[in-house]
């Protein structure tokens, strides 16, 4: 019996997963950041700059793409949305220190880490106002639409 | 190979680096603690899932429900209007017949 609610339990966190990979893989990025770190600091522009504060950044980055993927897994929007705040922040660093250490040369990696950054935020507001990503089926969408009587 | 240099931009950077680590660290935080987790949904748990549905999915059907309300009165009214003509019709033809 708890056996098949642990299945069943696993079912859902795998169907909401499965919902929305992209949102899943952004925040796999933060854990592969961290990870990267811890595994081969020599890769990490940060390990050059901030060393040893850099495990603090890691810390931030990795804790924040893994609370983004558990909140998702477990449909609390509170995780979540502390996930997406910390991620912003370990984006904004990252941005921050490799435009310190390529200079112009990285403003395509600045600019993208800063969209994260920003991003991110977006992403924290839409889910402090009570706003989750959704898989609908557009097709019901259109039934409900072309159905006699329903509005539209 | 990635060099930097140990200036004063350094030191900026470390500075700028915490701060903005404390800022997002103390956010999430609060985000954590704060943030109602079922604020503006509702959660229909069914065999096959769950289905979350946002509240202006709901206002939308509820004011569709009070459309198709307004719809069916206007149609009762006219249904009653008909069965009162079709009555007097029939109780025309029948003094006729008389």
């Amino acid at each position: 019996m708890r056996r098949r609610g642990t299945l069943a339990t696993l079912r859902r966190m795998h169907r909401r997963l499965n919902d929305v990979p992209f949102a899943v893989v952004i925040g796999l990025l933060g854990v592969n950041s961290a990870l990267t770190l811890y595994l081969n600091p020599a890769r990490q522009p940060t390990h050059l700059l901030l060393a040893p504060w850099d495990y603090l950044w890691s810390g931030l980055y990795g804790i924040g793409g893994a609370l983004i993927v558990i909140g998702i897994a477990v449909g609390r929007i509170n995780v979540e949305a502390a996930g997406c705040v910390a991620f912003a922040g370990g984006a904004a660093v990252s941005a921050l220190v490799n435009a310190v250490v390529l200079g112009p040369r990285g403003w395509n990696t600045v600019l993208l880490l800063t969209m994260f950054s920003v991003g991110s935020l977006i992403r924290t507001y839409h889910l402090i106002r009570g706003r989750i990503l959704v898989l609908v089926d557009a097709q019901t969408l259109r039934t409900f639409r072309r159905s006699p009587g329903a509005g539209g | 190979m990635l060099a930097a240099e140990p200036t004063v931009t350094g030191s900026i950077v470390t500075g700028a680096v915490a701060l903005i680590v404390g800022v997002f660290g103390g956010g999430s935080l609060v985000a954590l603690l704060r943030v109602n987790a079922d604020r503006g949904k509702v959660v229909i748990e069914a065999a096959q899932g769950a289905v979350i549905v946002q509240t202006s999915v709901i206002e939308d059907l509820q004011a569709e429900l009070i459309r198709v309300k307004q719809e069916m009165q206007i149609l009762r009214d006219e249904n009653t209007q008909l069965r009162s003509r079709i009555f007097a019709v029939e109780q025309e033809r029948g003094g006729m017949s008389r």
